[in-house]
């Protein structure tokens, strides 16, 4: 499987390096035709000698013409020469000039040149019938014809080559450019074939793996369904043997019988311990597990802790103490049962692990947190509750039987949402942060008086807002009354209310029943008494 | 035709033949003639020196290198003769010639220089008048169509 990715990866970079490489070879092609193409679109030096060579005829005509006595002028004369002068000026300057030098090895224009500023005294001041002159002149420039048409010939001759050797070269760059344009979409075609066919095979192997991994979590739910139903199996004869070991222990007067039986007590416990967390992680393994998320009393679970792990402290020679901090609400929203498990397990792992002397909970809220600050005292130095941190390490060869409740702490907080953090106190006690989201329901007891006729009106009342942090009060407390719930349906049942409001001025007054003018009260649960909307109306007076 | 147009080239042909006039043949640096309308000026070097005097910078494959052209421009001595399309016909001292569109001149300021560098053309070297474009200005004038249009002692400009 590795080697196919990296054969895909190397086919990969490779398509990519060859693509690069034909780019920049196919760009350098270009340039290469564009300068090609700047060098053919030069002017055209052919036409240049050529000129020059005709000139001089023209010049040499003119003498020849003149001296003949027919039309010619010795202004036309000098004309010409002026003409041939500045044709030879075009070999001795800029780029035409210098490509035609480059032809002239024989420095035949440069003779040229020097054979008219020998001759330019005589032109200039020629006569029109000084024959003699004009013959003289005419035989100097001779030789010259001669050698310049030489010189024509070997540039026509070179352009056509140069012209012939941009051709084939921009015919060779073109042939390159299209076998590298061929090539490219050759191998990027078989690039991409070659990318899909391994698609198809990643695509197989993916849903193997899907297969797998189904198999897997069918696997560990059946295992997980296993431990549940063996730890539940085991936990009721094991209640059996607890129960009648309470009564052998009740009914035995020998001491030494006694201890043992404590220590086969003890071992019990221990072992029930065990297969109560056996199926808290059998449960969490499930991934259907979920908070479950309601209102509690903070109280309580403050009250909970010492009861539940006061013997396990004992026996440890550790100080157990539970105390809340700051303004933690009297009512929370959350799991409360997880909550309490997860304070267990974690203080029973430093009382059974850590040699803890003395172990400190401090509950607090803020911001919508409940915040636990669990301060251990240990004996010895340098321990620390590794198994509440780092990597989970869940593998058959190293799971050892104290991890199980620490791991199923952390996996409890962190199914609640919550976080763990490890520290150290001013005294260098452990400090550990276990903080969980809950959401505050009630900061205080809530004031509440009944203002009904029967007692099963009463009871129907309590039991709808039952669990809530409510202080049921009567008429004395008027002043302080912040909820009155006010059967109605009396005759006076506006002067009554107005008796109510005036002794209980900060009070809402919740009607029960179908008063005869609803707009008297706070708000109005009908009868039969509808205990959902009662209850959420209190939960809203209590937040 | 519209009104200006007319009075335009009204105006130049009365200008031209006022120049046309006062010229001795043998005087003529360059002889103006529109075929179209019959209008033939000839221009001395006075002439062309008193006209509109424009300069362009250019390189081009005869000088060594940027190099200052200045003169008249060539739409302006086309208009003495009230030239407004057709070919132009530009003839050098050797008879030469090559023809260029009108719209060269309309679209390119064409220079017929008389000098280079400030210093005045020869008959000796492409004197009295060399036609230059602004080829460096414009590179698609950088073409050998345009180079065999950059016709030196440049003596007769015919408008066909």
């Amino acid at each position: 499987m590795r080697s196919k990715l990296l054969i895909s990866k190397i086919v990969f970079g490779g398509v990519v390096v060859v693509a690069i490489v034909l780019s920049i070879s196919g760009f350098l092609t270009f340039k290469d035709n564009i300068e090609a193409m700047r060098r053919a679109s030069q002017e055209n030096i052919s036409w240049s000698a050529t000129q020059l060579e005709r000139e001089l005829t023209r010049f040499m005509d003119s003498l020849g013409t003149s001296r003949a006595g027919t039309a010619s002028s010795t202004v036309d004369i000098n004309q010409r020469f002026d003409v041939l002068w500045s044709r030879v000026a075009v070999f001795q300057r800029g780029a035409v000039g210098a490509r035609l030098r480059a032809y002239d090895s024989e420095h035949v224009v440069e003779r040229l040149f020097d054979e008219l500023k020998r001759n330019e005294v005589a032109v200039v001041s020629i006569k029109s019938f000084d024959f003699t002159r004009m013959a003289n002149i005419r035989a100097a420039f001779f030789p010259l014809s001669e050698q310049l048409n030489d010189l024509s010939l070997r540039i026509t001759v070179g352009e056509e080559q140069k012209a012939a050797e941009i051709r084939a070269q921009m015919r060779s760059s073109a042939n390159f450019a299209l076998y590298a344009s061929v090539l490219t979409v050759v191998m990027i075609m078989g690039a991409l074939v070659y990318f899909v066919l391994e698609g198809r095979r990643f695509r197989k192997l993916a849903d193997v793996n899907k297969a797998l991994a189904e198999d897997f979590r069918n696997a560990s739910e059946v295992k997980s369904r296993f431990l549940t139903m063996m730890s539940h199996e085991l936990r009721t004869p094991m209640n059996g043997v607890l129960g009648l070991l309470a009564l052998a222990r009740a009914n035995e007067d020998n001491e030494e019988q006694k201890d043992r039986l404590d220590q086969v007590d003890r071992s019990a416990n221990r072992m029930l311990g065990m297969l109560t967390d056996i199926l808290d992680f059998a449960a969490l393994e499930n991934t259907q597990f979920s908070p479950m998320e309601k209102p509690f009393f903070s109280n309580e679970l403050l009250l909970a802790l010492p009861e539940l792990l006061g013997p396990v402290a004992i026996q440890a020679e550790a100080r157990l103490h539970v105390a809340a901090e700051g303004t933690l609400p009297v009512m929370l929203c959350g799991d409360a049962t997880r909550l309490r498990r997860t304070y267990a397990l974690m203080i029973t792992y430093f009382l059974e692990t850590a040699g803890a002397r003395d172990i400190g909970l401090k509950l607090a809220y803020e911001n919508g947190v409940l915040q636990a600050r669990i301060e251990v005292d240990y004996i010895g130095e340098g321990w620390s509750p590794d198994l509440l941190f780092g990597e989970r390490n869940n593998s058959k060869d190293s799971f050892a039987v104290e991890a199980l409740g620490p791991s199923v702490a952390r996996v409890l907080v962190e199914k609640m949402g919550g976080t763990i953090a490890l520290g150290s106190t001013a005294d260098s006690k452990i400090l550990l942060s276990v903080d969980v989201p809950a959401t505050a329901m009630a900061s205080k007891q809530l004031k509440l008086r009944l203002s009904l006729r029967s007692s099963p009106m009463e009871m129907v009342c309590k039991s709808s807002i039952a669990g809530l942090p409510i202080d049921f009060v009567d008429a004395e407390s008027a002043n302080q009354t912040e909820v009155i719930l006010l059967e109605t349906g009396i005759d006076d049942e506006a002067s009554h209310v107005a008796d109510i409001r005036a002794q209980s001025p900060l009070a809402q007054v919740f009607g029960i029943g179908r008063p005869k003018q609803p707009e008297l009260f706070d708000f109005v649960v009908e009868m039969p008494l509808q205990a959902e909307q009662l209850r959420n109306r209190v939960l809203e007076v209590l937040r | 035709m519209n009104r200006f147009k007319k009075l335009s080239m009204l105006m130049s042909m009365v200008a031209a033949t006022a120049i046309s006039g006062a010229v001795k043949a043998q005087d003529a640096m360059l002889t103006v003639v529109n075929s179209v309308n019959g209008t033939e000026v000839a221009l001395t070097v006075a002439d062309v020196t008193a006209l509109a005097q424009a300069t362009v910078n250019t390189e081009n494959e005869f000088v060594d290198a940027m190099t200052a052209f200045e003169g008249p421009l060539g739409r302006d001595v086309l208009a003495l003769v009230g030239a407004e399309a057709g070919t132009v016909v530009l003839t050098a001292v050797n008879d030469y010639a090559v023809e260029v569109p009108y719209e060269d001149f309309m679209n390119y300021d064409v220079v017929f220089a008389t000098s280079a560098d400030g210093e005045a053309f020869s008959r000796r070297d492409k004197g009295p008048i060399w036609v230059v474009y602004p080829m460096s200005d414009h590179s698609e004038l950088q073409d050998p169509v345009y180079n065999a249009r950059l016709i030196w002692q440049l003596v007769k400009v015919e408008i066909k």
